[in-house]
């Protein structure tokens, strides 16, 4: 145990110091640029266990990661936002290119006008480019979540996002146990996956392909997803070997005799956790992964505990159609008998979840809300 | 390197293209070949996609050859029209998306350099017109301020060729292209001049008319980027397809525009690459 008071962004530069990576590549936006501050201050003090570049741009920071990761190093960026978004060719590059590249992002709104408040419509609207998301609700789950993000996309061969929410989380100083260096090292292991260009053998690397030939890597990486769940359960047991912690895929808090449930991913999911003494009958369930989409886990969830109701909290909207999160989630609930009325409270813009709030929303219930949005703004 | 490390699996050998057999076992790999030896190995197979009389097909036949050492060297290439043909070639190679060739490249030989300390591995991207000096002029300069040791060579056919032919920043004043159906309305970018201020300690404007030239500049470029820092340069590959001219006619093209003088051929030393040069030479005597 070596217990911190540190900020959200500082344990996700720890955890990266923690696990050694060969290359950071950095380039600072609000609100993550703590996190590659930190990391060039590692570097310096020789701590890191690799280089570190300062690019001139996020779409450039990922490219540098692509060309050295293609070489067999265990590489590092974070970003949030429209950096995210300046990223968005090379997102899908890495992906195709099975490159377990690790990438944190901070949410924040993407504009216009101008916002630094934590939507999460940056990080969902990279929902369809192949890379793994982990959500976390506090400082603990950043510092874990990191970790684990490297095991995944090394033995998945696919890039991992590791996601939570600005200011709320990446600026808010709790008390994380940052562990050491050692047992870190131990559970992650070196880098271990083979270089993809090897100098001095004619080869061509992600020339031209056919459609037939894209069909298959991208079935193959939709397989490769598939095996997110065993190996996310076997990365927990070696973690609560060593740490006495660990968590699920889907983190079900559900009251006995309770059929209703708030789903809330990230600093939301931290809110309704601490609220829920107040709410009557309630219970809640945390997403901490959003690609793959936990469908199985949610369903055995409502199943096993009988829920005919949830409420989703989106702190993000897709126009024209309402919140990310429950989209994915009516998706993975059709076709199941009497599955649960979906309700959905959007907060775009990354407003903030009160206790009112949930008070207010859990009062009106009725089949009518099934597809009625509500919206931050009303209460 | 030593090249024996790389061989086909005897199993399957019987599987393997006879094009790919003989990169394998041809290619310029440890055999200190140069453009005179064209020929007497395989730098890339016949059945390239690039079209009669391709000057960008020439010059990148004349730098595989060129290459100080090909063993140990990756290749940085871009979208267009070098693309198709990179899959041919025997040198190790990476196709990066349009425009961030450059900054794939610091990636690799950052890597490479942790990975193999005390071995040499040359980064060497090659690119089109279009993918230096319009789109990816950014990240190109970017990887030059930065001072990556890496060399970029630009295949200068004056246009968007691969898509069939639209004016790029490097087309001239005045050029008639699709995009440009009154002609282009601004110069040619001088690219080896923003190199120079750039912070390239190496900088070369050359043409497969001079071959032995060409080889020289590649081979101060990689040597000069291997040692000190960012090298640039820059290779005049008509294209007789979007230019209309007869595919037997390209060296007469480069010919004729470096007699006009509307193509310059230049080389730039920083005092720090002179000394290297003036060093390596007194090693080999």
């Amino acid at each position: 145990m070596a217990l911190k008071m540190i900020s959200g962004n500082q344990a996700a530069a720890i955890a990266v110091q923690r696990v050694g990576v060969d290359l950071v590549t950095a380039y600072p936006i609000t609100p993550q640029t703590a996190i590659v501050e930190a990391l060039a201050d590692f570097a310096a003090n020789g701590e890191l266990g690799g280089d570190f570049v300062s690019v001139e741009s996020e779409y450039a920071a990922l490219a540098c990661c692509n060309g050295a990761a293609a070489t067999g190093a265990r590489v590092f960026t974070a970003t949030g936002s429209h950096g995210l978004a300046y990223m968005h060719e090379m997102i899908h590059w890495c992906s195709g290119a099975r490159l377990p590249i690790v990438m944190v992002n901070v949410n924040r709104t993407i504009g216009a006008p101008w916002c630094l408040d934590p939507d999460q419509g940056d990080s969902l609207s990279q929902r369809d480019t192949g890379w793994l998301q982990l959500y976390c609700a506090n400082g603990q789950e950043v510092f874990d979540s990191v970790i684990q993000a490297f095991i995944l996309a090394e033995k998945l061969l696919l890039p991992c996002m590791v996601v939570f929410d600005g200011f709320y989380i990446s600026h808010t100083y709790e008390v994380v146990d940052v562990a050491d260096e050692e047992i870190v090292r131990k559970l992650v292991g070196p880098p271990a996956f083979a270089p993809q260009v090897i100098p001095g053998q004619p080869g061509n690397l992600h020339g031209l392909s056919t459609g037939e030939t894209q069909l298959k890597l991208v079935k193959e990486r939709h397989q490769a997803m598939s095996g997110v769940p065993l190996l996310f359960a076997q990365i927990n047991a070696a973690f609560n070997e060593q740490l006495g912690r660990s968590y699920n895929i889907v983190e079900a808090m559900i009251p006995p005799g309770a059929k209703r449930a708030v789903v809330a991913v990230g600093a939301t999911a931290e809110t309704v956790r601490w609220a829920l003494p107040a709410l009557d009958h309630t219970g809640l369930i945390q997403l901490r992964l959003f690609r793959p989409f936990p469908a199985a886990e949610i369903r055995e969830v409502v199943r096993e505990k009988g829920l005919n109701e949830l409420l989703v909290i989106d702190r993000n909207c897709s126009v024209g159609m309402g919140g990310i999160f429950a989209q994915e989630l009516r998706s993975a609930l059709y076709g199941m008998k009497s599955p649960p009325l979906v309700r959905s409270l959007i907060l775009a813009g990354g407003v903030d979840l009160t206790e009112n709030m949930l008070l207010d929303l859990l009062q009106s219930t009725g089949p009518e809300e099934n597809f009625a949005l509500r919206w931050g703004d009303e209460f | 390197m030593k090249k024996n490390i790389f061989q086909i699996s005897p199993s399957f050998y019987d599987v393997m293209p006879a094009e790919y057999r003989e990169l394998v076992e041809n290619g310029p790999f440890e055999k200190k070949v140069g453009v005179s030896d064209l020929g007497a190995f395989k730098e890339l197979s016949e059945e390239h996609p690039l079209c009669a009389g391709c000057g960008l097909a020439l010059s990148l036949r004349l730098i595989l050859a060129s290459l100080p050492n090909p063993e140990d060297t990756i290749i940085v290439g871009s979208t267009g029209c070098s693309a198709i043909a990179f899959p041919q070639v025997a040198v190790q190679n990476i196709h990066s998306l349009f425009g961030n060739q450059n900054a794939i490249a610091s990636g690799v030989k950052r890597a490479l350099t942790l990975r193999f300390p005390d071995k040499i591995k040359d980064v060497v991207v090659i690119a089109g017109d279009g993918a230096t000096v319009d789109i990816g002029l950014d990240m190109v300069m970017q990887s030059w301020f930065r001072q990556e040791r890496i060399t970029t060579i630009m295949l200068d056919n004056e246009a968007y060729a691969n898509t069939g032919g639209q004016e790029s920043g490097m087309s001239q004043e005045g050029a008639v292209l699709h995009m440009a159906p009154k002609g282009k309305t601004f110069p040619k970018v001088s690219l080896p001049e923003l190199a120079r201020a750039s912070g390239c300690v190496y900088v070369a404007a050359v043409n497969p008319a001079k071959p032995k030239k060409l080889e020289k500049a590649i081979v101060r470029g990689v040597l000069a980027a291997r040692e000190l820092g960012p090298t640039y340069i820059q290779v005049f590959t008509p294209c007789p397809t979007n230019y209309k001219f007869k595919p037997n006619e390209t060296i007469e093209k480069i010919k004729m525009r470096v007699k006009e003088g509307t193509y310059e051929t230049t080389e730039f030393i920083s005092a720090e690459a002179q000394e290297l040069f003036a060093r390596l030479e007194e090693g080999k005597k």
